[in-house]
């Protein structure tokens, strides 16, 4: 399976999923207006992911300046996969890191938490 | 810090409110407004302004003020919209501006776990967001009809 990079934009973040080293990177600024179009090549590398590599130790790593609440249920998608994942026995979990001074971005990190059984770790950063 | 204030009427589309969010920052750091205030106002213009691209009747037009009343920031929204998108937008606000934080917060929680509708592109969270983060009671019209067109104005405060 291959790894998918897709550069960062204006309104879109830096996307680096590397089934190799079981790292999913999401980075940047996420607000399209259209949230699905943008995500679905995601969605779909995520799902075929947890098929195809059911072995490999993954870890989200969020580390978003700003994102818009369209964002917030495709990052909801996104953790639902994760947590399918851990039912079937997958060991993954889930790196939100924020601004120390952001507690809209570090709030989000807990509406999204609430409920998951997937490992949520919060890092507050400089 | 000098009284902020823009204005934009037209089109809206990513590209546009990727160069106004810069524009309003830059503004703001300028003004030496501070983190809180920087986080907020674009986090509130965004989901306003997607708003206006969401529920548009005449193809992604709208208004857009940001302004300053007393001490505190405010954005305002005014776009045309068809008579049948005034329900649905009455159905979504309903209960919202009076909601309490705690009713806000599970109502955000709850929609945020729904899945997408088929006619929009959006998710439905915008408007619980608002009212969420809305430091003033989150304000509404519906404005004209009738002979003229009929417009939504929405206001949000920092």
């Amino acid at each position: 399976m291959d790894k998918l990079t897709i550069a960062p934009k204006n309104l879109t973040p830096y996307i680096d999923l590397d089934p190799d080293k079981g790292l999913l990177v999401f980075q940047g600024e996420s607000y399209p207006e259209n949230v699905l179009a943008f995500y679905r090549p995601v969605l779909d590398w995520i799902k075929a992911y947890f098929e195809h590599r059911p072995d490999q130790e993954t870890q989200v790593q969020v580390s978003l300046r700003y994102m818009n609440t369209s964002s917030t249920k495709i990052f909801m998608m996104i953790f639902d996969l994760c947590q399918e994942a851990v039912e079937r026995g997958r060991r993954v979990s889930i790196l939100w890191k924020h601004h120390k001074e952001d507690d809209l971005i570090r709030e989000m990190g807990e509406d999204l938490s609430d409920g998951l059984k997937v490992p949520f770790h919060f890092v507050a950063e400089e | 810090m000098t009284p902020l204030a823009l204005r934009y009427q037209g089109f809206f589309n990513d590209s546009i409110t990727g160069q106004l969010t810069a524009l309003m920052e830059s503004a703001l750091v300028e003004n030496q407004r501070d983190f809180r205030t920087r986080n907020r106002l674009k986090a509130l213009l965004v989901e306003q302004i997607q708003n206006i691209q969401r529920y548009s009747s005449q193809t992604r037009q709208g208004t857009l003020e940001v302004g300053q009343e007393d001490e505190a920031l405010y954005i305002e929204t005014v776009n045309p919209i068809d008579p049948e998108a005034k329900e649905r937008l009455t159905a979504r606000l309903e209960g919202l501006a009076d909601a309490d934080e705690q009713t806000l917060q599970k109502r955000f929680r709850d929609a945020m776990r729904e899945p997408f509708s088929d006619d929009e592109t959006g998710a439905g969270l915008g408007f619980l967001f608002l009212a969420k983060k809305s430091s003033r009671k989150l304000d509404y019209h519906f404005i004209g009809g009738e002979g003229s067109d009929l417009c939504f104005r929405l206001k949000s405060y920092i």
